[in-house]
């Protein structure tokens, strides 16, 4: 492994680590869901042809 | 008149983000990726990969989200629906086929791919797999797994076992499409993304702590050559400069990128149109991205062609992508501490990042048959698992060499992708406007786009895709053009992709009489 091929590995995964890191971090920290997306929440709907399938 | 849809929605935002980053992972971020690095450059090769993700693949993620919600909250789940809404023309939702044809047939060979892996896994349990250090055993066991020495091999009394693991495959496909996008997909998706993420980070552990290997002690005779793990991961990561200068490589580099985001399959656009209308498009889009590429270059690009180099050698490099991963690997496993265990994990993975990916795959058709012809879900899952299983059987029984399945994977998986990837940009930066498509992003979303990355929809990423597609034709077409006039299977193979174009098409007319008569386009333009 030459000092070059670490420098390549190095920047390319962490680059990759540091945009993953970010994304989540914006992900996770957002704010809660609004009451009024809670009275829709997909969780509570059934796919909708389930009950009636013919 | 009320927007009419499936009524289907996704039920959280992490588990929007890991259905489609599961679609993007798959065998290629594992075993394609670390073969075309090695092929062209080595680290080298990671700047005009790098390129490639910022001016092609992450503008087009972002386009096909947007696209994806703008449709799904004016009532169209399917690509002809979510095309039509874009632009109010008749051929719209004939263009929307190509976006249904692509997922159906990669899925019809894809399924076979994923059952091999399942098959793998389930051989390193019950040890078959162990087969000592002769490469020539391998070669020998996949060959008759695949049934690749002969046609029909496959159907024949005492060959077929790699059918079982197919049915096995097709019954858990199915299963969870039928559930749905909340409870099937992403449900499932919730629990299988981690669970790969935690497979892939044994290996890595296990790869990253081998001692090293010292070549012809296994059999008892002198050292030839000890090659460490670092050795491997500098087979990997030394760049190679001078293949910067080779079109080849950019050319390379630009198709992993392609595939490996899942941008042009007609997927994150069916997926994105399963949101609300606050719901974010940038921010997931981004973190799906980020996701597939974590898999691709700090697992598979730490994991795969080290390992495969510290226990074959520079060998490791001339593989395929199939004879890196079901002939190279299994003989690595085989030499390596605790090997049987590894081996089960690694392709227990390989299942999962099939399974997520095939699994959208079939979504896309699904809303179509449900919304363009009116059928409810047990009729559009029967209706789909019978053209399906046919495809899949022509591919099982066509297993010579692999043509059949080369074949589909070239003029489906390839050629038909720039197209569609071609047809969305013009959609998104020409039809829709980058000024209405900028505004529709950034609606709900958490970050911003860069401005200029409106322009490089408009103007750069068309001319960047039609470069490619002109290298792909240069450089792989006059094969696949000699195949096909040499080979009655080939030719079968292209038949068979047109006739399911053809079907489609007829199909899309028919929704589109159907779309026409609810007055589904009227609420459209009154939407305007």
């Amino acid at each position: 492994m030459t000092p070059l091929g670490w420098a390549m590995m190095i920047v390319s995964v962490g680059s990759v680590l540091g945009l993953v890191s970010f994304c989540f971090f914006k992900v996770l920290t957002l704010p809660a869901v609004e009451v009024e997306d809670l009275n829709v929440a997909p969780l509570e709907i059934e796919t909708p042809d389930v009950k009636d399938p013919d | 008149m009320a927007q009419k849809g499936s009524g289907e929605q996704w039920g959280t935002r992490i588990g929007v983000i890991l259905a489609v980053a599961g679609s993007a992972v798959g065998l290629g971020n594992f075993l394609r990726f670390p073969g075309q690095a090695v092929q062209n450059g080595g680290g080298a090769f990671m700047i005009p990969y790098f390129v490639a993700l910022l001016l092609l693949g992450i503008p087009l993620c972002w386009a096909e989200w947007t696209m994806g919600r703008y449709g799904g909250t004016r009532g169209f789940n399917s690509a002809p629906g979510v095309f039509s809404t874009i632009w109010r023309h008749p051929l719209a939702k004939y263009l929307g086929t190509i976006a249904l044809v692509i997922p159906l047939i990669i899925y019809m060979y894809y399924v076979v791919i994923e059952a091999w892996c399942l098959g793998y896994a389930w051989y390193y349990l019950t040890g078959d797999l162990m087969k000592g250090p002769d490469n020539a055993e391998y070669q020998r066991f996949f060959t008759e797994f695949v049934g690749a020495a002969e046609d029909g091999f496959l159907y024949e009394a005492g060959h077929g076992r790699v059918i079982y693991f197919i049915g096995i495959t097709f019954f858990l496909n199915f299963i969870l499409i039928y559930r749905g996008i909340s409870k099937g997909i992403e449900n499932f998706c919730k629990w299988a993304m981690p669970i790969m993420a935690l497979c892939a980070v044994c290996v890595l552990v296990r790869v990253m702590t081998l001692p090293p290997y010292e070549e012809g002690s296994a059999q008892g005779g002198a050292v030839a050559e000890s090659r460490s793990v670092l050795d491997g991961l500098g087979f990997m990561w030394n760049p190679n400069w001078t293949e910067l200068a080779d079109p080849q490589t950019w050319l390379a580099a630009a198709g992993q990128i392609f595939f490996s985001l899942s941008v042009g399959f007609g997927v994150i656009i069916n997926y994105a149109s399963y949101l609300k209308r606050k719901d974010d498009v940038v921010l997931s889009g981004l973190t799906a991205t980020s996701m597939n590429e974590f898999f691709e270059v700090c697992l598979g690009g730490l994991i795969t062609i080290p390992a495969a180099f510290m226990f074959l050698g520079a060998a490791a490099g001339e593989q395929g992508t199939f004879g890196l991963g079901f002939v190279a690997l299994p003989n690595v496993f085989a030499a390596m501490p605790l090997g049987r265990f590894f081996g089960f994990l690694w392709f227990l993975m390989l299942f999962l990042a099939a399974i997520t990916s095939s699994l959208s795959m079939l979504q896309p058709v699904i809303a179509f048959i449900e919304e363009g012809l009116g059928l409810k879900r047990h009729a559009s899952v029967a209706f789909l698992g019978l053209i399906t299983a046919l495809g899949s059987g022509f591919v099982v029984y066509f297993s010579k060499g692999m043509v059949a399945l080369d074949t589909l994977d070239f003029w489906a998986g390839t050629m038909l992708i720039f197209i569609l990837a071609m047809i969305q940009t013009f959609m998104y930066g020409w039809v829709l406007g980058i000024e209405a498509g900028e505004r529709e992003a950034h609606y709900g979303a958490h970050i911003r786009i860069p401005r200029f990355v409106q322009y490089m929809l408009k103007f750069v990423t068309p001319i960047y895709l039609l470069a490619i597609f002109i290298g792909v034709i240069y450089t792989q077409g006059p094969v696949y053009v000699e195949t096909f006039k040499t080979n009655p299977v080939a030719r079968l193979s292209v038949l068979f992709i047109m006739v399911t174009l053809g079907f489609l098409l007829v199909l899309a007319n028919i929704a589109g009489k159907r779309w026409q008569a609810e007055g589904r386009y009227d609420a459209i333009d009154k939407a305007r």
